[in-house]
């Protein structure tokens, strides 16, 4: 009987650890899979084992290990809580794939996520390092010239300056993004380059002016999907305002009663436009029964 | 063995035994109705236990049921969860994490269902399928439209910001009113006419405690507890304020947030001893002093108990309780609802006061989501847009009493009075800028309502902690700013790997989002730094100081 115990005990562990070993053996591509399908859902947490056991597996400098490295870095980047010696390391993969990726697909994206690691606080005690981000994101402008990732690193490169409130730099970024603006016209960012050189404007050079006309502008390069209607509006006619610049804050007013038929500002902007002597258009009610058979 | 010794060993197992017989049969019910090899079965969970909203909602899954089967020849089932708003978390939660997660699930409450990480991970974004017209429109004067735009708002508030998708489908919206007992308030006031101004609210609740008094009466104007003093508070405090608001609201958003109201503080451009906050919790006191006796200690079911008694005429709440007041006092007394007036012609308060908050911006409520482990995506996203046609959300939400959330939905008449309304104001002014200034200014409002201490004691304590503990909190909260920035940058760094490495891209809609995270992060960005910068040169300003 309890040779009988034994023996079915042993077979069940045995089985446990086969089961266990299968479970936590890293599956090849299958593991990167996962990993990346892990990242999509943000589990960096998850995800960041599955990478480290595939970088393990695979010869260093391989393009496995070089998949495998930059989604260990990314993950030890996002991962949370939001660890000290996650970021460092994160930093010190990155530099590894900077260092061996020339040439290759991996720079550009290694360059990009080790200056927002740089760009960023992560922890208690971080420091903003901004030196590290322009330098990365001068290197993907010089040496990736035909990555996408050009438009993005421009953007950041001008945030960089603009968000150091230093005057003299924000004068210095919106001078380069015209430049670029300039050079690639057709840009995908063009009109986010612009709402950016409409917020320096504002914030350090307090030129509202300036900053509403740079708005204006943006709008008509088209805005960037996800840019909420009424706020941008709302936001361009008070700047116009302020400026003195009547005109263009009475016509962003009307628009706001006009072209955005669910807003909080209407009744404002109505009463805005009585303030600055011009008859406003009625409101539009969306709640109204007449109003709700629906337009395609 | 006597019966009673019998009764008294058996009794426990007998219980047991019935329970596990019952619970064997109502299982085997289930099995056989919903999980019969030609009956496909979705699932779906919600909390709304209020009256009426299983009834309203089965009516729907019936018809849905119907139809299907006469489309299709395929049965399908469409089995309902209530769960308690105390257990709905740890329901959810647990479903969500051991993949056993109903279809659909009201969004809420858990953290499974809220957080912006685990929505992602468990919900299905709905934004390809918004954006393609709902087929059971087809014949209507919405056939042809985006499902998006047949709602109201076209499902803007409904848009995640930080996930760039839209992740629930509402069916209904709510505002709040105040409700009044029709028949003793025209006992009372010997007329139907319900106060068209502040004054006429005040005087209509002197009426009220005075027939109380002279007939010895246990009548309050206005039944109370601290959620009816917050319902009030949010309708007369923020009126006051909209001025400042639009004065102090430096980057145009139209609301000013505790770190943008701290720096306009400290440029002495605003004070708690200001006439304009004095007038507000003057003005809030007024009318918490028509709430009964005690109202501080009452829960908020012990106040619609009040209301429901008809010992107080009046009481505020949301549109969600309609169905259940109107219930309650059924051959009771008639109810009636009316919107908060404002102060705007009052002598002291008008110079304040221009208007109430706008209803315009409202958010659509009942959000279902889909369960990404669902494997009946398809029929899920179906079933939500059978409910969501004008036709099936108006029958819905009038049998019910709610807010319908498709255009051209009609309301019943007695939901007239809850109807947006878009005339108003907007924005915020909020000023908890530490933990405690929250606390104790919070905690003191209270006591400011309940008259157990004066606007001018309040403000000199809300001057004194904020002013104590500002420049830290304000830090403090700059450091929690940028962090949350984190968030974007987390899903803007799985974006672009997951481009990087070619990954599928079901929707085409990643270079968008990768554009909408960037211009998230710009603005975000920009507002932490300009905010330090402006915080620097004011400390800066006060050390130079001597």
């Amino acid at each position: 009987m309890n040779r009988r115990l034994k023996r079915t005990g042993t077979g069940l562990l045995a089985g446990l650890s086969l089961w266990l070993a299968s479970w936590s053996a890293p599956a090849g591509q299958g593991g990167l899979d996962t990993a990346w399908q892990e990242v999509g859902y943000l589990n960096y947490k998850k995800s960041a084992s599955l990478f480290e056991k595939a970088a393990k597996q695979s010869e260093p400098g391989s393009d496995a290990w070089i998949e495998a490295t930059l989604g260990l870095a990314a993950c030890l980047q996002h991962r949370q809580p939001d660890l000290q010696q996650d970021k460092e390391r994160a930093a010190e993969l990155y530099d590894r794939l900077i260092e061996i990726g020339a040439g290759k697909p991996v720079l550009p994206l290694a360059l990009m996520l080790r200056a927002r690691l740089a760009d960023q606080l992560d922890y208690y005690g971080d420091q903003v390092d901004p030196k590290t981000a322009l330098v990365c994101y001068d290197r993907i402008i010089a040496e990736c010239p035909d990555s996408p990732l050009i438009h993005p690193a421009a953007l950041f490169r001008a945030q960089v300056l603009i968000n150091s409130m230093d005057k003299t730099k924000a004068s210095g970024a919106i001078d380069w993004l015209r430049q670029w603006q300039a050079k690639y016209p057709a840009n995908p960012l063009t009109s986010m380059q612009q709402m950016l050189i409409a917020k320096a404007y504002k914030y350090p050079l307090q030129q509202p002016e300036k900053a509403a006309t740079a708005y204006v502008a943006a709008e008509e390069m088209g805005l960037p999907q996800g840019v909420v209607v009424d706020n941008y509006y709302w936001r361009v006619a008070n700047l116009a305002q302020q400026a003195g610049d009547t005109k263009t804050a009475i016509r962003y007013y009307e628009r706001i009663i006009t072209e955005v038929k669910r807003t909080g500002f209407a009744y404002e902007a109505q009463l805005r436009l009585k303030a600055l002597g011009v008859t406003p258009p009625p409101l539009f009610n969306p709640f109204a029964a007449d109003n709700q058979e629906g337009s395609k | 063995m006597t019966l009673r010794k019998f009764f008294q060993t058996y009794v426990g197992v007998a219980i047991l035994l019935a329970s596990i017989i019952y619970a064997m049969v109502r299982v085997a019910y289930n099995e056989a109705t919903y999980k019969a090899p030609d009956v496909t079965t979705i699932r779906i969970c919600h909390w709304q236990l209020e009256a009426g909203f299983r009834d309203a909602l089965q009516e729907l899954i019936d018809e849905y049921e119907q139809l299907h089967l006469k489309r299709t020849g395929k049965k399908i089932r469409v089995m309902q969860l209530p769960v308690s708003e105390r257990g709905y978390s740890q329901f959810v939660n647990t479903g969500l994490i051991g993949g056993t997660a109903p279809d659909i699930i009201e969004k809420g409450f858990a953290k499974g269902a809220t957080d912006p990480a685990y929505t992602a991970r468990f919900f299905s974004p709905l934004g390809q399928y918004l954006d393609e017209p709902n087929p059971y429109n087809a014949g209507t004067p919405l056939e042809g439209v985006p499902w998006k735009d047949t709602f109201f708002d076209g499902l803007q508030a409904a848009y995640d910001r930080q996930l760039l998708d839209h992740y629930y489908v509402p069916f209904s919206m709510f505002t709040v009113r105040i409700y009044y007992n029709r028949d003793l308030y025209r006992q009372i006031l010997g007329t139907d006419r319900t106060p068209a101004s502040y004054q006429e609210f005040l005087d209509v609740c002197q009426r009220i405690r005075e027939h109380g008094q002279s007939k010895g009466l246990p009548i309050v104007p206005v039944a109370g507890s601290k959620y009816q003093g917050d319902l009030f508070r949010r309708r007369y405090e923020t009126p006051f304020l909209f001025e400042l608001i639009s004065q102090t609201d430096d980057d145009f958003t139209g609301s000013v947030d505790a770190m943008e109201s701290y720096l306009a503080y400290r440029q002495g451009r605003w004070s708690f001893e200001s006439p304009r906050f004095m007038a507000a919790w003057k003005c809030m006191l007024e009318v918490s002093k028509n709430f009964q006796d005690g109202w501080l200690a009452a829960q908020r079911d012990d106040a619609v108990f009040l209301f429901v008694q008809s010992r107080a005429v009046m009481t505020a709440s949301g549109s969600w309780d309609a169905p259940s007041i109107k219930k309650q006092v059924a051959g009771q007394f008639e109810v009636g609802v009316f919107d908060f007036p404002m102060p705007t012609d009052h002598p002291e308060y008008s110079k304040f006061v221009a208007g109430p908050a706008t209803e315009a911006s409202i958010k659509g409520g009942i959000p279902w989501a889909i369960c990404r482990q669902s494997r009946r995506q398809e029929l899920c996203v179906d079933f939500l847009r059978f409910c969501t046609t004008r036709a099936k959300n108006e029958s819905f939400n009038q049998s019910i009493t709610w807010l319908p959330v498709v255009l051209g939905a009609k309301l019943t008449p007695d939901l007239e009075p809850f109807r947006p309304r878009i005339e108003g104001f907007v924005g915020d002014f909020q000023t908890d800028i530490s933990t405690p200034v929250k606390m104790i200014t919070e905690g003191n409002r209270w006591s400011v309502l309940s008259d157990r201490m004066t606007p001018e004691q309040y403000a000199v304590k809300a001057k004194e902690v904020y002013e104590r503990t500002g420049a830290e909190g304000f830090q403090e909260k700059l450091v929690k700013d940028g962090r949350n920035n984190r968030n974007l940058e987390r899903i803007l760094a799985s974006q672009l790997l997951l481009q990087h490495i070619g990954a599928p891209d079901p929707n085409g809609r990643r270079d968008e989002k990768i554009g909408q995270l960037l211009l998230a992060i710009q603005e975000f960005g920009h507002k932490v730094a300009v905010r330090q910068a402006q915080f620097e040169a004011l400390q800066k300003e006060t050390e130079r100081k001597p």
